[in-house]
């Protein structure tokens, strides 16, 4: 049996308590490959990959904007040229960090994880992006922050 | 009363120093470090009476600087602001000497009562 997924709603209330805002998740599809930007890997104390979040751009700008109350001209150029800047990676980055969360605390799973590390696409290894195309489960959201573009996540476990 | 904030993030450190200002403590003098190092280095030359330190960072984390700052007779009151609730890592950090932790994501209030506490206590 797969390690279980965090409930979506958990995923959507950390969100919102992070971003001060109200956001919310419904079901989405899997990320194409062609729109995938970024993937947090979290590992285990023998540092074993338990499970991993993919991000589109869209929600590495909106999520990584949000949290630092970004201006608006900066989301916007980032929008459009489809690619998050530094910053709001780094951002997105903590948002992923803090999500580790959601993994330990599933009630009747004592596993503890941490991010280890957040990649964009093509930093990945092929075998590892083989890997993602066959997850043990997943998970696939539309996340809504109001007054930006929904952006689109993905949970999911190896195990 | 000097604060020392320390976090990796950028954007962690400034929720925090607003989060601080939205419980009533932004009269307080607020410093920030973006790493266990850089914070004991700031400690090591100049006196804080209340660290909000992360737990997970490069260079030195947030139980490293505890059990350094204690190893030399440190006794400044210390809180870990850190995505890492689970009861294990509350008893570690308890048994490391923190007075208290708050997990990410928190609101106001809980944030609040952990602080305040904290420095009436101090």
């Amino acid at each position: 049996m797969p390690l279980p997924l965090p409930e979506p709603s958990t995923f959507s209330e950390l969100t919102g308590l992070l971003l001060g805002k109200e956001t919310s998740v419904r079901a989405g599809s899997p990320i194409p490959k062609n729109r995938r930007n970024a993937v947090a890997t979290y590992i285990d104390k023998s540092r074993k990959i338990l499970y991993a979040t993919i991000t589109d751009a869209t929600f590495a700008i909106t999520a990584g904007s949000a949290l630092a109350l970004l201006p608006d001209k900066v989301v916007k150029e980032a929008l459009k040229a489809g690619a998050p800047t530094p910053t709001m990676l780094e951002n997105a980055y903590e948002v992923l960090n803090v999500s580790a969360s959601l993994f330990n605390e599933i009630k009747n799973t004592p596993i503890h994880v941490k991010i280890d590390k957040l990649k964009r696409e093509g930093e990945l290894p092929s075998a590892f992006l083989e890997r993602l195309t066959r997850p043990a489960q997943r998970i696939d959201l539309v996340h809504s922050i109001p007054g930006y573009p929904d952006g689109n996540v993905t949970l999911l476990t190896f195990v | 009363m000097k604060i020392l904030v320390v976090d990796d993030s950028k954007a962690m450190r400034m929720i925090v120093i607003r989060t601080l200002r939205q419980s009533g403590c932004g009269d307080h003098s607020i410093t920030e470090a973006s790493n266990g190092k850089e914070a004991f280095a700031k400690l090591s030359t100049e006196d804080f009476d209340l660290v909000l330190c992360d737990m997970n960072m490069p260079e030195m984390n947030g139980l490293e600087l505890l059990s350094a700052l204690r190893a030399k007779g440190c006794p400044v009151k210390f809180g870990f602001v850190t995505s890492e609730g689970t009861a294990s890592m509350r008893q570690q950090a308890q048994e490391a000497g923190a007075s208290f932790l708050v997990s990410k994501p928190f609101t106001v209030e809980t944030f609040s009562a952990a602080v305040r506490h904290a420095i009436l206590a101090a």
